[in-house]
């Protein structure tokens, strides 16, 4: 990497007040985490995945666009296909979580439902891309949508894990609990996303200084959402527990 | 453009707003579930004491069927044995010496019998044996006992792969049987009693039954000391979350089955 393009990096970075390089490390730290304590869980192998996703598009897909490798529509396309994927990545990784947490049948089959409907919607999604007539804009503006629906999805499943928590006996205490911490993360995470991502397109086009500060606000809050699920990681117990 | 300055203002109100609502949210689940655990614990502490009282009135009834059962044994068998013993010895005549071996035989035997008598009540009730051997190996010896008696038939089988049970559920499940094998003696008139003992995977079921003269269930719950011996079977059952089934029929005998979980 020549030093105009470390320049470059540098200068995109500090508009997000450093915050990518740290949720960078943040996702580093979590996939040693996970290797060392997956303790063969289904759940905890998801997890590792996703980190490992979000370590691959911070360290591959971030910096193309970044250092302006590519432009126009195909910029546009690689930076919110592998975005993405990182939100389907993200949710399969929840809802095999939320499978084991969630005991009521009918909010499994709700939570089927979601992963249903959110790969359909990204399916249509990549299919529309190839469609000429589909502007930057467009790819944008739906991207943005997809993400949208992902934290309503996250957001509603959360609401019924706290549901079941007073329906079940309880036993563990609230805060021994690693199930609990990642919800709470993960609640909050989804709840205060769901508006700046449904304002985030008309920020992008006026005000982009503003966007770009509120969108180191969403690395501080997945930041957040990771420690959390990484503190989960280093109970010796399911994490669905 | 000033749609936008409003859209972000909006946005940061809303967000914390949000935060403020959401905090709020997670404390009152944290509160509303520890009261949850506290009323748990509470009811499970509740139970705990429950089941240690109804366990030590069990034990108290039992010791005391236990003492009266000695003194009845006392006072019917071992008692008129020693009695005949020892008016055999007063009565002898050495003026008459061939009946006095008759009369010395006679006692001896009188006192071997009381003092078998007392070595069968001593194990009968010593709850030391059950806990410390086992219920199959007392129920052996208690089946011997019986057989030993000549009072009626008694076939006895174990079906399955015993478990070890708590020794506390051992000792209740041989009371049950004891009293039942008491009533047959007593009331039954059988000539043949089967005593099976099925250990299946997840609990275990005792069954006895009797070809004796059986009786009316709605009479036996009207007389309340019947009624009682009955209630007790069931009760004690009931504290290891068991259940007592008890079937007969004037002149078709009567069949127990004890269902105990693990």
């Amino acid at each position: 990497m020549d030093h105009e393009a470390i320049h470059r990096l540098i200068l995109f970075w500090r508009k997000t007040f450093f915050t990518e390089p740290i949720l960078l490390s943040t996702f580093i730290f979590c996939f040693v985490l996970a290797l060392l304590r997956h303790y063969r869980e289904k759940e905890r192998i998801f997890f590792l995945f996703y980190f490992l996703i979000g370590i691959l598009l911070f360290t591959v897909a971030s910096p193309l666009i970044i250092l302006r490798i590519f432009s126009g529509k195909k910029a546009a396309i690689i930076s919110e296909i592998s975005n993405t994927i990182f939100e389907l990545v993200e949710f399969v990784a929840f809802y095999y979580f939320f499978k084991k947490c969630i005991q009521h049948k009918k909010s499994k089959i709700i939570l089927n439902l979601f992963l249903i409907s959110l790969c359909l919607i990204i399916f249509a999604y990549f299919i529309a891309i190839n469609v000429p007539s589909y502007t930057v804009d467009n790819i944008r503006e739906h991207s943005l949508f997809i993400n949208v629906i992902e934290f309503f999805f996250l957001f509603i499943l959360c609401l019924t894990y706290f549901y079941e928590l007073f329906t079940s006996v309880p036993k563990i205490d609230l805060f021994k609990r690693p199930s609990f911490l990642i919800v709470t993360g993960t609640f909050f995470y989804s709840v205060l996303m769901i508006p700046f991502f449904m304002l985030a397109n008309d920020m992008i086009q006026y005000e982009e200084p503003t966007y770009r500060i509120l969108f180191a606000f969403h690395f501080i809050l997945l930041i957040i959402m990771l420690i959390t699920i990484s503190k989960a990681f280093l109970c010796k117990t399911r994490i669905t527990i | 453009m000033q749609n936008t300055h409003y859209d972000i203002i909006s946005f940061l109100l809303v967000c914390t707003l949000l935060i403020l609502l959401m905090t709020s949210f997670i404390i009152t689940i944290v509160y509303l579930y520890r009261k949850k655990q506290l009323a748990y614990f509470k009811t499970i502490e509740e139970l705990k004491l429950d089941y240690e009282k109804n366990l030590l009135h069990t034990h108290l009834e039992m010791q005391e069927q236990t003492l009266q059962h000695i003194s009845r044994e006392i006072h019917d068998n071992i008692g008129l044995s020693l009695t005949l013993a020892k008016l055999n010895l007063n009565t002898l005549d050495w003026n008459h010496t061939a009946t006095i071996k008759g009369k010395i035989d006679s006692s001896l035997e009188q006192i071997s019998k009381a003092i078998a008598d007392l070595s069968d009540i001593s194990k009968g009730m010593n709850s030391e044996l059950i806990i410390h051997q086992g219920l199959m190996e007392v129920l052996d010896k208690e089946t011997t006992r019986l057989r030993d008696l000549s009072l009626f038939e008694l076939d006895y089988r174990v079906n399955g792969s015993p478990v070890f049970l708590d020794s506390q559920k051992e000792l209740v499940i041989f009371r049950i049987i004891q009293e039942a094998f008491n009533n047959i003696i007593k009331h039954a008139k059988a000539t043949s009693v089967k005593l099976t003992l099925d250990y299946n995977a997840d609990h275990i079921d005792v069954s006895i039954a009797d070809n004796g003269k059986g009786f009316c269930k709605n009479a036996v719950e009207q007389d309340k000391k019947s009624n009682a011996g009955l209630n007790n079977m069931q009760k004690r059952a009931a504290l290891f979350n068991g259940r007592t089934i008890i079937e007969s029929k004037i002149g078709s005998g009567t069949s127990i089955l004890i269902t105990i979980p693990y």
